[in-house]
């Protein structure tokens, strides 16, 4: 039997620049018994929002403006004004060739999640991310998750409904 | 604590605290009750991606008019391609896949590596021609009686 987990204790922060998908991203999460959910439009709130109340968890799309997806995640790594470098980043993302999956992993991302996006593909993410901790790895030109070990991710056209 | 392995030429951090510390065991619902709730929530949903559509498909219009007339250039295509990026994440996940494709379509029409005067405009309009019949019908797929047509003229509207 599969183990239920029990989400409600998580604090999740998602960025997304499309209102949409703010709408859906809270639904899905609330579905999961997720009520710490908290949605930013940019990197820039997203920052401010880690600062006032670290999250357990960020996703984040690629696409977003004025700061792209990738930057916030190199900051975010970078443990930029004191954030929790080790935060385990979701990316969930339409951009979804294999350089984009790439692009991600080398800036840090825990794992992706390609759009569109679902209650099924959204849990199966979160509970591979639970189950699969990742060390991380330091040297000169990489902060992140241990890259040896590939990201679940990249399923390509995964279309879960 | 984060426990650090000092390598040669890099560390190996193990972070202690894990999401598996966050979530419990037990108290957890099913993902079929998870997706028993979702789908209570998703016709609302749905109606408020829909009557978003018009917007998206006013802002494709008028860049893409503008480029016709040859007054735009890359941020009318940067906005083509926003709209076409933001339908192709959305489409399929509010049930819309066909709208998804119509906006993966627009995107390969503008991705940046096109230089804007090369830009295939009548195949983009053809895209926006599209996604107005698709919003106005309401079709969500390839299932639907209506959606032949926009299949085909979907797999023709592709750059030689």
């Amino acid at each position: 039997m599969s183990i239920h987990y029990n989400f409600r204790n998580l604090n999740i922060i998602f960025v997304d620049d499309n209102k949409n998908m703010h709408l859906l991203i809270k639904s899905i999460l609330l579905a999961m018994n997720i009520v710490s959910s908290r949605g930013c439009y940019d990197a820039k709130r997203c920052f401010a929002e880690m600062l006032e109340d670290p999250p357990d968890v960020v996703i984040t799309d690629l696409s977003l403006n004025p700061e792209n997806g990738l930057d916030l995640i190199k900051r975010i790594r970078a443990g930029e004004k004191g954030v929790d470098r080790y935060t385990p980043i979701l990316v969930l993302s339409g951009q979804t060739k294999l350089a984009n999956v790439m692009e991600a992993r080398d800036a840090g991302a825990t794992e992706f999640l390609s759009k569109p996006v679902s209650v099924g593909s959204l849990h199966d993410r979160l509970v591979w991310m639970i189950e699969n901790p990742r060390a991380f790895i330091k040297a000169s030109e990489y902060i992140g998750p241990d890259r040896r070990r590939a990201m679940r991710g990249y399923e390509g056209m995964e279309r879960r409904q | 604590m984060t426990k650090i392995v000092k390598m040669e030429g890099y560390e190996i951090h193990h972070p202690k605290a894990t999401l598996k510390n966050k979530v419990g065991s037990s108290g957890g619902i099913s993902l079929k009750e998870m997706e028993k709730r979702m789908a209570k929530k998703m016709a609302g949903l749905t109606e408020e991606f829909l009557a978003s559509i018009p917007a998206v498909i006013e802002r494709i219009e008028t860049a893409l008019s503008n480029l016709e007339a040859g007054n735009g250039g890359e941020p009318e295509q940067t906005i083509i391609f926003r709209q076409g990026h933001d339908l192709k994440g959305m489409g399929g996940s509010f049930g819309y896949p066909i709208m998804g494709t119509i906006g993966e379509g627009i995107c390969e029409l503008t991705t940046s590596d096109f230089k804007s005067s090369a830009l295939t405009l009548p195949l983009i309009r053809i895209h926006l021609d599209l996604l107005t019949y698709v919003a106005a019908k309401r079709i969500k797929d390839d299932k639907d009686p209506n959606a032949e047509p926009i299949i085909i003229a979907l797999a023709n509207a592709k750059p030689k």
